[in-house]
C-alpha cells in the first residue's frame, strides 16, 4: 500500500485529518479540466488524497462527480480508504459509509468531534459498532489531536478491513448462467439518464441504507440525547440574533465592514513595509553594483516585479485567515443565508457575497475566494464581475482626477470630493450586480437546480486549519499567478526603459525641448520615456484613444498601469517630471497642462470625467487576470473579460467625452 | 385546498413545528439532491427558522441542519406531525 483517500461529508472535519496526517507537506492543485482543488500530501511514504467533501456517492455537483470517480477507481487501484464521520450526525454519515463500503474497498472508519458528543451526553459504544460494521473504528478531537497516534499507527500497519456489506446483494443480476454486480454501473446514471424508475430505485437504495444503518446504531450502540444536545441548542440560541431580520443584518454589516476594514487597513504597514524592503535592495543594487543594463535590470525590472507579487501577500494572507475563521465558526454559512435574498435578483446567490465584498480591497484575494461557491456558473459569474468593485488601487487615480475636476467644496455636510468618490463606489457595485446578472444568463453552465446551504453548529475555530488554508492559499498564489505577473512586469520594465534611440538623440531633444518651453522643468527621464518602446507604443494608440480626449502622454500611462492601476500616478509623475509621487505637485501639474492646439486644460472636465469612467470599468490589472487565468484554467476567460471591460470602459469613456465636450 | 386535508407547503410551518413529507413536486435531480439530505417521503423534517424577509428557509432532519430556497421548499407537501 503507497496510497490512501479520505472521504467524507462536507463539514465532517476531513480537511482536519488531512492537516494532521500530512502537516505542511501538502501539494495544491487542480484535478485535470477542472478547478476544484485538489489536495494530497504525505505520511512517511504514504500518499494521502484528500477527496472533496460529497454527500453521497449518488453524485450529483462537479465536487461530487470527482470524489465519485476517485472512489470508484480506488476498486482498481486496491486503494483503502479512511471514512472520516462527524459524531453529530452518525446516522447520516454512516449511509455514506454503507455506500463506499459496498463497493468492498478496505476502510477505517474515523469518528470526529467526539468531544462535542460527550458534551452532550450521548455517547458511541465503539467495540460493538466495529463488531457490526466490519472494520476498524477510530476516535478522533481534530482540534486537540486526539486520537491521532492511533489512526496513524492503523493506516502505517495496513490495518484496513473490507466491511461487512449493506445493500451489495440487491444489485446482483443472474443472467446466462452469470451473476453480475450492478451496483457500480448504477452510480454511474448521469443528470440526462435520471428518469422516474432510477430515481424509484435509487430511493429505495437510500431507504435500505437508512433502516440498516438504524439496525446496526441500535441495541445502545449510539445513545443520543436531543433534548441534552448542548451544542444545537446554543446554535438555536445563536442563530435566533445572528438570523435575526434586524440584528442579524446589523451584526452581519458589522463583521464585514471589521473583515473588510482588516483587509484594507491592517494590510497597508506590512505592504508599505514590502514595498520600502524592495525599494532599499533596488537602490543597494544601483550603489554596489556598476550601472549597466544588467543593473537596472535587477533594480528596475526584477525588484519590481518581485515586489508586485509580494505586495499582494499581506491583503490575501489576511483576507484567507478571517475567512478561515468565519468559516470554521459556521458563521460563513449564516452571512451566506442573510445575503442570499437580496443576491438571488442578479443571479448570485449568498454564497458570493464574501468575494464580491472583498472585491472592494482587491480583486485578487476575492477571485481567489469564490472556492466556496459550488455551483459553477454562479461562481464564473462572480469571477467575471468582481473586478468592477472598486478596489483600493482605483484609489490614488480616483483621488488625483476627482481633485482635478472638482475644487474642494462642501454640499451641505457633505464635501463634494467625496461625493464623487461615493458615486464612483455606487457605479462600481451597480455596475458588478448589472456584469454578473448577465453573465449568470448567458452562461452555458446549467445551474445545480436545488440549491441548499447547510447550516453547521456554531464551534470555536480549528487554528491549525485557520492557518494552514492562509499559509496554502498565499503559497499557492506566489507560485502561480506570481509567475505571470513577474514575467509581464519584467516585460512592461523593458517597454518603458528601451529604446530604439541612442543617448544622443535623448540630448538632442532634451536640450531642444529646453530651448522650446522655457518655462517648464523637462527632466531627462521624460524624454527617455516619451522615446522608449512603450512611448511610442502611446503615440501608436493615440489616434484609438484621441476620440476619448487622451493623447499620447496619457497612453503611456495608461499602457503601464496595466502593471497596476495605481502606477498611472507614478508614470504621470514622470511625464510631466514632477520627480515625485506625492499627490500634490501631481494634481498641480495636471491642473497646469495645457493643450497646444486648444490652448485650454489639457485635463479638462470632458477628459477627466472620461478618465474616471474608463478606470471604473477597464481591467487595467494584470494580476487580475493572471489570477483569473489560474482560477478557470485557461486564458479565453481571463482575455474575454479583459476585451469585454475593455470595451465597456472605451464606449463610457467615448460617450462622456464627446457628450461633455 | 392543501390544507383541507391537513397538507400544507413546508413553508407553512412554524418554528419549532415537526412535520412528515408527503409530497415533492421537484425535478429527478432536486429530488435525488434532496435524497442525499436525507429527504423522501415520509422523512420527518423540523422548521428551524424562516423568516419572512429571508429567501430561505432552514430546516433540520435528524439533527443536521441545512437551508433550502422557498421557491424550492413551497413544492414539498408536508403534514404536521406531533406525539401525544
Amino acid at each position: 500500500m503507497n496510497k490512501i483517500a479520505l472521504v467524507g461529508k462536507p463539514n465532517s472535519g476531513k480537511s482536519s485529518l488531512f492537516n494532521l496526517l500530512t502537516g505542511l507537506n501538502q501539494k495544491v492543485g487542480n484535478y485535470s479540466g477542472v478547478t476544484v482543488e485538489k489536495k494530497s500530501g504525505y505520511l512517511n511514504k504514504i500518499e494521502i488524497t484528500d477527496l472533496p467533501g460529497l454527500n453521497s456517492l449518488w453524485a450529483d455537483t462537479v465536487e461530487e462527480q470527482i470524489s465519485q470517480s476517485y472512489i470508484l477507481n480506488l476498486i482498481h487501484d486496491e486503494t483503502p480508504a479512511v471514512l472520516v464521520c462527524n459524531a453529530n450526525h452518525l446516522r447520516d454519515n454512516l449511509v455514506l459509509f454503507s455506500e463506499v463500503a459496498d463497493l468492498q474497498i478496505p476502510m477505517i472508519l474515523v469518528i470526529n468531534f467526539m468531544d462535542e458528543l460527550k458534551n452532550s451526553n450521548s455517547s458511541i459504544d465503539i467495540k460493538a459498532l466495529e463488531a457490526r460494521l466490519g472494520c476498524p473504528v477510530c476516535l478522533m478531537n481534530s482540534k486537540k489531536g486526539t486520537g491521532l497516534d492511533t489512526i496513524k499507527q492503523l493506516i502505517q500497519s495496513n490495518g484496513f478491513k473490507v466491511p461487512n456489506s449493506f445493500c451489495r446483494s440487491s444489485y446482483d443480476v443472474f443472467s446466462q448462467d452469470v451473476l453480475t454486480n450492478k451496483y457500480v454501473s448504477n452510480l454511474l446514471t448521469n443528470e440526462q439518464e435520471l428518469t422516474e424508475d432510477k430515481l424509484a430505485m435509487i430511493e429505495k437504495d437510500f431507504a435500505q441504507r437508512e433502516m440498516l444503518v438504524s439496525k446496526i446504531l441500535s441495541g445502545g450502540i449510539l445513545i443520543y440525547d436531543e433534548i441534552n444536545d448542548k451544542l444545537r441548542k446554543r446554535t438555536s440560541q445563536l442563530d435566533k440574533i445572528l438570523l435575526h431580520p434586524f440584528w442579524g443584518i446589523i451584526i452581519f454589516l458589522a463583521i464585514m465592514f471589521l473583515v473588510f476594514q482588516a483587509v484594507f487597513s491592517f494590510s497597508t504597514y506590512p505592504m508599505d513595509w514590502i514595498d520600502q524592503l524592495f525599494a532599499w535592495l533596488s537602490g543597494l543594487v544601483n550603489d554596489k553594483i556598476q550601472s549597466s543594463w544588467f543593473s537596472d535590470l535587477i533594480s528596475d525590472g526584477i525588484l519590481p516585479g518581485l515586489a508586485g507579487v509580494m505586495i499582494f501577500i499581506p491583503q490575501i494572507a489576511i483576507l484567507f485567515f478571517l475567512l478561515g475563521i468565519l468559516e470554521n465558526t459556521g458563521y460563513l454559512s449564516r452571512i451566506s443565508n442573510i445575503s442570499d435574498a437580496f443576491l438571488q435578483s442578479f443571479g448570485l446567490s449568498g454564497k458570493s457575497v464574501i468575494p464580491l465584498m472583498s472585491s472592494w480591497a482587491c480583486a485578487i484575494p476575492a477571485i481567489m475566494s469564490t472556492r466556496t461557491i459550488d455551483d459553477q456558473r454562479e461562481r464564473l459569474s462572480v469571477i467575471f464581475a468582481a473586478p468592477l468593485m472598486t478596489c483600493s488601487a482605483r484609489l490614488p487615480v480616483y483621488t488625483i482626477l476627482i481633485a482635478v475636476l472638482v475644487p474642494e467644496e462642501d454640499i451641505g455636510v457633505f464635501g463634494l470630493r467625496g461625493l464623487i468618490l461615493l458615486m464612483l463606489y455606487l457605479l462600481g457595485l451597480a455596475s458588478t450586480l448589472i456584469i454578473a446578472y448577465i453573465v449568470s444568463r448567458k452562461s452555458q453552465y446549467k445551474s445545480t437546480g436545488l440549491w441548499t446551504l447547510e447550516m453547521p453548529n456554531y464551534r470555536s475555530p480549528n487554528w491549525r486549519n485557520v492557518f494552514y488554508n492562509m499559509y496554502l492559499k498565499t503559497r499557492s498564489f506566489v507560485v502561480e499567478a506570481g509567475k505571470v505577473i513577474f514575467t509581464i512586469s519584467i516585460v512592461l520594465w523593458f517597454l518603458a526603459t528601451n529604446s530604439p534611440k541612442n543617448e544622443a538623440f535623448f540630448q538632442t531633444k532634451y536640450q531642444e525641448y529646453q530651448q522650446l518651453s522655457s518655462n517648464t522643468d523637462i527632466s531627462m527621464d521624460a524624454v527617455r520615456l516619451e522615446y522608449s518602446y512603450a512611448g511610442y507604443l502611446g503615440k501608436i494608440v493615440e489616434p484609438a484613444i484621441k476620440p476619448l480626449g487622451y493623447d499620447w502622454k496619457i497612453g503611456i500611462a495608461l499602457i503601464s498601469s496595466f502593471a497596476a492601476r495605481e502606477v498611472f500616478v507614478g508614470t504621470l509623475s514622470t511625464i510631466y517630471s514632477v520627480g515625485s509621487e506625492d499627490e500634490q505637485p501631481v494634481i498641480e501639474r495636471l491642473k497646469k497642462e495645457v493643450n497646444i492646439k486648444t490652448g485650454l486644460p489639457r485635463y479638462d472636465t470632458a477628459t477627466n470625467v472620461s478618465l474616471l469612467l474608463f478606470y471604473v470599468f477597464a481591467l487595467q490589472c494584470m494580476s487580475t487576470l493572471a489570477v483569473v487565468r489560474k482560477e478557470t484554467g485557461h486564458w479565453k476567460f481571463a482575455f474575454m473579460q479583459f476585451f469585454v471591460f475593455t470595451l465597456i470602459a472605451y464606449v463610457f469613456a467615448f460617450a462622456a467625452y464627446q457628450i461633455i465636450k | 385546498m392543501l390544507s383541507h386535508f391537513g397538507v400544507v407547503h413546508l413553508t407553512k410551518l412554524k418554528y419549532g413545528e415537526k412535520a412528515v413529507v408527503t409530497a415533492i413536486r421537484l425535478g429527478f435531480n432536486a429530488r435525488k439532491k434532496l435524497l442525499t439530505y436525507g429527504i423522501s417521503l415520509g422523512t420527518i423534517v423540523k422548521m428551524e427558522y424562516s423568516p419572512s424577509f429571508s429567501s430561505l428557509v432552514n430546516i433540520n432532519i435528524q439533527g443536521k441542519s441545512f437551508c433550502i430556497r422557498k421557491l424550492d421548499a413551497k413544492n414539498i407537501e408536508v403534514i404536521k406531525y406531533s406525539i401525544v
